[in-house]
């Protein structure tokens, strides 16, 4: 005797969020059961297992059924085949385009490519995400990338609005745009520490003040290509390390400044070259702007580095020869705020 | 050329990719009806192509109209080979015939494919312009309004009540044809969908035309069923009940706007009773104006004369029944001149021969209403059914399908002698079904029988109510419908009888079966509950004959055994009555399956249950201590059970109770036979012999088995109520939580040799499985109850048993029922006030003098009525019937006057539903109700959103206009089952398809509900070693506009009473 048919189905579909999380997770029918069970949702009516099971299956297959308008979300709001509340219609995208950070901390700025979906059992086997979740959000991650790679407008708004997301997740999608589009690498050891919401944070500077977007919000890609021609004048802010003057009349200008409000004055005086050095190279060298970790050092406190770099950036205006000082600010505010938020344990 | 269909067509979205090559579509859509077509330009390269088509023009017969259904066919053009079809919509335009209606159907319909399911959608905007919609219909029948609803819908008022209508028509089904060999699934689907859509709208017109033909402008509680008899044809057909409503303006709406208009009943006493000071005997004065009104009585005896009644179908079988009829209604009425005989009076016997013969007209006086307007229901006397097994042969001329006909009428006619032999000269809550397997069919039809008020059958009846009312008899509303309506020494079976525990007057069973809904002025005790009885019994595989005969043979053991479980269960939930039974009866290749579902409740009319008791029949087989055990789990099953549904009738008031209450003892309502083994079935004693029914006589293992059983129903959990009728017994303020779901569940029976235990325990389990999955999976909306839980099994193959259910969870307000609790005492203190009342004896023997003459002259009326000898004579046994109807009156009237001053001292705990019965007709009470009813709205706003129900009213809103009848029928198919997540996966997303495509319709007629919702076919078949599946569904409803009542309210802030009224109010509060 074994139950060869069984389904369930409502005029408003049916959906529990705990199951739909199992779902998105990657859990199989009969493991998430297990999760159920000692969940302890079997006290609640008298559940038995076989309910259990009967529930998740149905469940399951719903999920199955609505994947295919998920991939599209406007779809969902007017197809006709699952009558779901509107605030359902959001839980069920939201949940379905949420990823998990340690997932995308090991994919972000590599491509989105058929080879790096070929390691995501690796990678699966690293973050003990589950390689069906994996996949979902690999996929989601590529299927952004292509939908907004061919709009125009704001990157974050192009997202928010194609894929129905809240306006946080869209801005880390927009983060993961950005940096696959740019590829810029963040799985170096020495970058290990952070986590992704320091470079989405990081991205959504460089969106907002960097690409060509900051400037003409009605080309293509604006918000994913950097602005080429400021990049261009980044280069002439080497000023700063290669003319001695400037560079000794910056640091006594910063020194006097910094005196005596920090008691790392000693070694913020010692590394000034160096790290003046670091961040001019960054910004004459820009597809790395990630290198910049020189500023990093164990002994400086958060406070430390902002005071130094506050003092830094404004000293630089008083520098009679220094005339890039637009590109200066554009270039400072960004890198200033970056550093501020990657300059964590 | 009576009428112009128009069709536009606008755009596509969401289309299938056709070509791989580019990933699109070229579509272009063909629009055809009859045996015209158009075609749209192609809109070539584009998944969501804008066509907006001129208007396409078709000029048709009004027949046409009626029986075709548009198909709208969308294609992708191929230059260089054949153009592929995407998918059909067939849009069913019957709803713009009827000018209250729709008027335009226009919106996105799902394009569906009988293979690959929904591809994509398509905007279709619909009109007709009919020429001339005078009443010259010949062969057409528009205008006549149909309602799956089975109960007067709201914002309709029905002035008369027809009658039955009933039709079938067969024909050849082209899966079976020889066509079917050479042409592809899709093409066999689509020509099988397009008959039944043909022979579904030719069903309609002839109903329609018979409506007409009686008088009457609608039918009520349309049921269309198909008989999928394979080889030998395809039967459709459909009954259901004529009537003649009215649109209620929407002014007056909220004054009459429900099936339990309280202007009917409650409203009519009041003028019927005498003057206030209540000593005025009634009937002198009202006597002659009763005899004034001569045509209805004169008319009466011939019935070669029949226009008083609007129903003029001449009947072959007048005759014959009305021989019948001459030798029962004297019995009823003369028969019992002694000291018991309250209700045999001849004013009783005129109205029921007034109304009989009235009914007797009809060649079926059936109903199949399950819900009445209050006054409408004299009374109930119980469960018919007739079964009936047929060889099944080919339909040989599908134009004359008289050998259907006749089958269906053979069981009318018993059905219609069950009634007659319980004293009843109506049927209602009547349907009908079948079950077939191979070429064996079960025709089954049940009702309930019962005796209604005549002025509902007479034209024009309500605008001259007041000459009418002084026949019906002054029961009270409450426990009427609950009164013998068989004579008692003459009771067709043997049955334990006591006097009403609501009035004390008038004699009531013990246990009360019906096939209707709770009437709305019921008084019960505590919630219902949902009761089953399953059953399996195996049978040897044969053919022919001996296939029928053997089948024949078992379905009277199998009817007794459900009706002993149910009665088993109804005591151990210590109820006393059984609402909405039905009792399917389903044939498999080596099995019958038996499933009895009805609503148990607790009528405080009847005699409470007792216990029940084990007696071991052979004290050596058992130890006396094993009976004692399980003794015990029935007494506190019972207690539980008690507790569960707050069963605590009100107490026993020591006086007036006419005779003592003998221990109650089991007996049957249950009526049935099949025609193959005709009389002696029919007389099958159902009471268990002499035995006491309480007592469980264990003599062997298998009645051990069969107590166990019993126990294994487990309560629905904490903060669920089930129910399978409209009104859940016990709740009535229902929030706007709805969920209509349909489940179906397979099971495959692997063991070779099964017995009848096993089986039994196997589909016990697995209906019982099914109602914990409905529990869980409604979990988040506790507090809520489980109501219309329709179960239908088939035994599809040899070793599977479907089930298939819909039904649906509503929330309600769990607090608000006890703000009701607090208001009983006001409702109690009321009952109070009439026993308070003492009548002096004087005013009695008074009224019985002045009375005489009356009586006889009554009697004279009905001697010509009947032209019996017998009915001249005058017996006191009627004057006393004369006085008790009277001083009922003067206490009805008396309750009414000081109903609102009582203090309220008694104490018992009452039922809600008596509470919201009197609410109906009390304006005192109406501030009250409109509080409780308060702000609800109703769901989103957004228009997309339909919703949908099995029942006649959605919680919260108010039906403002019913749009057409929704009657679809579906085929899919696939070729790669497990592709598609095997049988599962295929009938979910089939569902889920049939769900949306029902939906869709009745969003482009304009509605936003689907009431009266039903799934009459599911079936499924499977091939998984071919990896093909076939589902054929039916559904069926109402589509409603319907408005929340908070919007409402301001609009009618005069509404009074009638909104609290229908069944709507118990959504509302």
């Amino acid at each position: 005797m074994s139950v060869e048919l069984d389904v369930f189905v409502g005029n408003t579909t049916i959906m529990d969020e705990e199951v739909y999380q199992l779902w998105l997770d990657g859990y199989t029918v009969n493991d998430a059961v297990k999760v159920r069970m000692e969940g302890g949702v079997m006290d609640e009516c008298e559940a038995s297992k076989d309910v259990l099971l009967s529930d998740t299956m149905d469940q399951y297959r719903t999920f199955q059924m609505c994947e295919r308008l998920l991939h599209s979300p406007a779809k969902l709001a007017n197809q006709l085949l699952f009558q779901i509340p509107p605030h359902r219609q959001i839980m069920l995208i939201e949940r379905y385009y949420a990823f998990d950070d340690t997932f995308v901390r090991e994919v972000l700025g590599k491509k989105l490519s058929k080879g790096t979906k070929k390691d995501l059992d690796d990678i699966s086997a690293k973050t003990s995400v589950t390689l069906k979740s994996c996949r979902r959000q690999f996929d989601n991650f590529k299927r952004v990338f292509k939908v907004v790679e061919e709009l125009k407008g704001p990157l974050v708004e192009n997202i928010r609005q194609h894929f129905l997301l809240s306006d946080k997740l869209a801005r880390d999608y927009a983060a993961i745009v950005f940096f696959a589009n740019n590829r810029f690498e963040t799985g170096k050891r020495k970058l290990q520490y952070l986590s992704f919401q320091d470079f989405a944070f990081c991205a959504g500077q460089l969106i907002s003040n960097w690409t060509v977007g900051a400037v003409d919000n009605m080309v293509e890609d604006m918000d994913v290509d950097l602005d080429k021609e400021f990049l261009q004048e980044l280069k002439e802010l080497k000023i700063l390390i290669t003319d001695k003057d400037l560079l000794d009349q910056h640091k006594s200008l910063v020194c006097t400044a910094l005196r005596g409000k920090t008691k790392v004055f000693i070694e913020m005086e010692g590394s000034f070259k160096n790290l003046s050095r670091g961040l001019i190279n960054i910004a004459a060298n820009i597809s790395l702007p990630l290198r910049l970790y020189p500023c990093r050092s164990d002994r400086w406190s958060a406070a430390d580095m902002k005071l130094y770099l506050t003092h830094y950036t404004n000293s630089a205006h008083i520098l009679d020869t220094f005339k890039h000082q637009v590109v200066w600010d554009r270039y400072m505010g960004v890198v200033k705020s970056c550093i501020f938020k990657m300059y964590h344990d | 050329m009576p009428g112009k269909l128009k069709a536009k067509i606008v755009a596509g979205r969401h289309l299938p990719v056709m070509d791989r090559a580019s990933d699109l579509t070229d579509a272009f859509v063909e629009v055809k009806f009859g045996n015209t077509t158009f075609k749209t330009d192609v809109c070539p390269k584009s998944l969501n192509p804008q066509w907006n088509s001129e208007w396409f023009k078709f000029e048709v017969d009004d027949e046409d109209l009626q029986d075709e259904p548009l198909q709208i066919t969308v294609l992708d053009h191929d230059t260089y080979s054949a153009n592929d079809a995407i998918g059909k919509v067939y849009i069913d335009i019957d709803p713009l015939l009827y000018s209250e209606a729709a008027s335009v159907i226009s919106g996105w319909f799902p394009i569906y494919d009988t293979i690959h399911g929904i591809r994509g959608e398509i905007n279709v905007i619909v009109k007709v312009e009919l020429f001339n919609d005078l009443n010259r219909f010949r062969q057409s029948s528009c205008g006549v309004k149909f309602f799956c609803t089975t109960c007067i819908p709201q914002c309709y008022r029905a002035t008369l009540v027809h009658g039955f209508v009933e039709e079938l028509v067969v024909n050849e089904d082209p899966e079976y044809q020889w066509i079917d060999r050479i042409r592809t699934p899709r093409a066999s689907n689509e020509a099988r969908q397009r008959l039944i859509s043909l022979m579904s709208g030719e069903l309609q017109r002839k109903i329609g035309l018979k409506v007409l033909e009686m008088g009457g402008n609608a039918v009520v509680g349309y049921l269309q069923c198909f008989d999928l008899e394979g080889e030998s044809g395809l039967v459709v057909r459909a009954i259901g009940t004529a009537c003649t409503l009215d649109k209620l303006s929407s002014g007056s709406a909220p004054n009459t706007n429900t099936h339990m208009h309280p202007n009917t009943a409650p409203a009519s006493n009041a003028c019927n009773s005498p003057s206030k000071d209540g000593k005025e005997p009634v009937f002198v004065e009202d006597l002659p104006s009763s005899s004034g009104p001569p045509t209805p009585f004169r008319a009466l005896p011939t019935s070669s004369s029949p226009p008083p009644f609007s129903p003029s179908k001449p009947c072959s079988r007048q005759s014959s029944s009305s021989d019948t009829d001459l030798s029962l209604t004297p019995k009823t009425g003369m028969g019992s001149g002694g000291s018991a005989g309250k209700e045999a009076g001849p004013l009783r016997t005129l109205l029921r021969q007034q109304t009989q013969t009235a009914l007797e007209q009809r060649e079926f006086p059936f109903f199949t209403l399950t819900s009445f307007p209050p006054g409408f229901l004299l009374h109930v006397g119980g469960v018919v059914s007739a079964r009936s097994v047929k060889l099944l042969d080919r339909i040989h001329n599908p134009d004359e399908p008289e050998t259907r006909d006749a089958w269906w009428e053979e069981i009318r006619q018993e059905i219609k002698s069950h009634a007659r032999a319980l004293g009843c000269h109506a049927v209602v809550g009547y349907s009908e079904s079948t079950s077939i397997c191979e070429e064996v069919c079960i025709l089954s039809a049940s009702g309930t029988a019962a005796i209604l008020n005549p002025r509902y059958m007479r034209e024009g009846c309500l605008d001259i109510g007041c000459t009418d009312h002084r026949f019906e008899e002054p029961s009270p509303p409450n426990c009427g419908f609950c009164h013998i309506p068989y004579d008692e020494l003459n009771m067709p079976f043997p049955a334990q009888l006591t006097y009403c525990y609501h009035c004390r007057r008038q004699k009531v069973p013990d246990v009360l079966f019906t096939t209707i809904d709770l009437p709305s002025e019921a008084a019960v005790a505590g919630k219902g509950c949902l009761i089953q009885a399953r059953l399996c019994r195996l049978k040897k595989k044969a053919q022919g004959e001996a296939n029928a005969t053997a089948i024949s043979n078992l379905l009277p053991f199998m009817e007794y055994e459900l009706h002993t479980q149910l009665m088993n269960k109804l005591k151990l939930r210590s109820m006393n009555a059984l609402f909405g039974l039905h009792i399917q009866i389903s044939v498999g290749e080596n099995m019958l399956l038996g499933l009895a579902s009805a609503t148990g409740v607790y009528l405080t009319a009847l005699p409470a249950p007792g216990g029940i008791q084990i007696a071991g029949k052979t004290p050596g087989d058992l130890s006396s201590e094993h009976i004692s055990s399980i003794q015990k789990r029935i007494n506190d099953t019972i207690a539980v059970n008690k507790e569960l549904y707050q069963i605590n009738p009100p107490e026993l008031a020591e006086e007036g109770v006419g005779s003592p209450i003998p221990e109650p003892r089991h007996r049957s309502r249950l009526f049935r036979s099949h025609s193959e083994s005709s009389d002696e079935l029919s007389e099958l004693d159902l009471s268990h012999g002499k035995k006491d029914a309480f007592v469980l006589e264990i003599d062997d293992t298998d009645a051990v088995e069969d107590i166990h059983s019993l126990l294994i129903d487990a309560p629905p959990p904490t903060g669920f109520y089930s129910c399978n009728t409209e009104n859940m017994p016990g709740i009535s303020n229902w929030t706007s939580g709805v969920q209509m779901f349909t489940s179906v569940r397979v099971l495959r029976l692997s063991n070779a040799n099964l017995t009848n235990q096993g089986l039994n325990k196997i589909f016990t389990d697995l209906c019982e499985n099914l109602l914990k999955s409905f529990y869980f999976k409604l979990r988040s909306m506790i507090p809520c109850c489980l109501c219309h839980l329709n179960f239908t099994v088939a035994v599809p193959e040899e070793e599977l048993i479907q089930v298939t259910v819909t039904a649906v969870a509503m929330t309600y307000d769990k607090e608000q029922t006890q703000e009701k609790t607090a208001e009983k005492p006001i409702n109690k203190g009321s009952l109070e006030a009439e026993e308070q009342l003492q009548f002096p004896l004087e005013l009695c023997a008074d009224s019985s003098s002045s009375n005489i003459q009356t009586a006889s002259k009554i009697s004279g009326v009905g001697e010509s009525t009947n032209m019996s000898p017998r009915a001249a004579s005058v017996d006191y046994g009627s004057f006393a019937d004369r006085c008790s109807t009277w001083l009922e009156l003067l206490r009805l009237k008396a309750h009414t006057i000081r109903r609102g001053s009582v203090k309220t001292s008694r104490r018992t705990q009452s039922l809600a539903h008596s509470v919201s019965s009197l609410e109906r007709c009390s304006p005192l009470q109406e501030g009250r109700s409109r509080s409780l009813r308060s702000s609800r709205s109703f769901g989103g706003s957004s228009v997309t959103v339909v919703k949908m129900t099995p029942l006649s009213f959605l919680p919260g809103t108010r039906i403002i206009k019913y749009l057409g009848i929704i009657n679809m029928f579906f085929i899919r198919e696939t070729t790669s089952l497990r592709e598609e997540g095997g049988v599962s996966g295929f009938l979910h997303s089939f569902i889920a398809e049939v769900f949306a495509m029902v939906r869709a319709h009745v969003a482009a007629l304009g509605g936003n509900a689907v009431v009266s919702y039903s799934m009459k076919e599911c079936v499924f078949m499977e091939n998984p070693n071919k990896n093909q599946a076939q589902c054929l569904i039916n559904v069926s409803g109402d589509a409603v506009i319907c408005i929340s009542e908070t919007d409402q309210e301001s609009s009618a802030s005069t509404a009074n009473t009638g909104q609290t009224g229908g069944s709507e109010t118990d959504g509302a509060t």
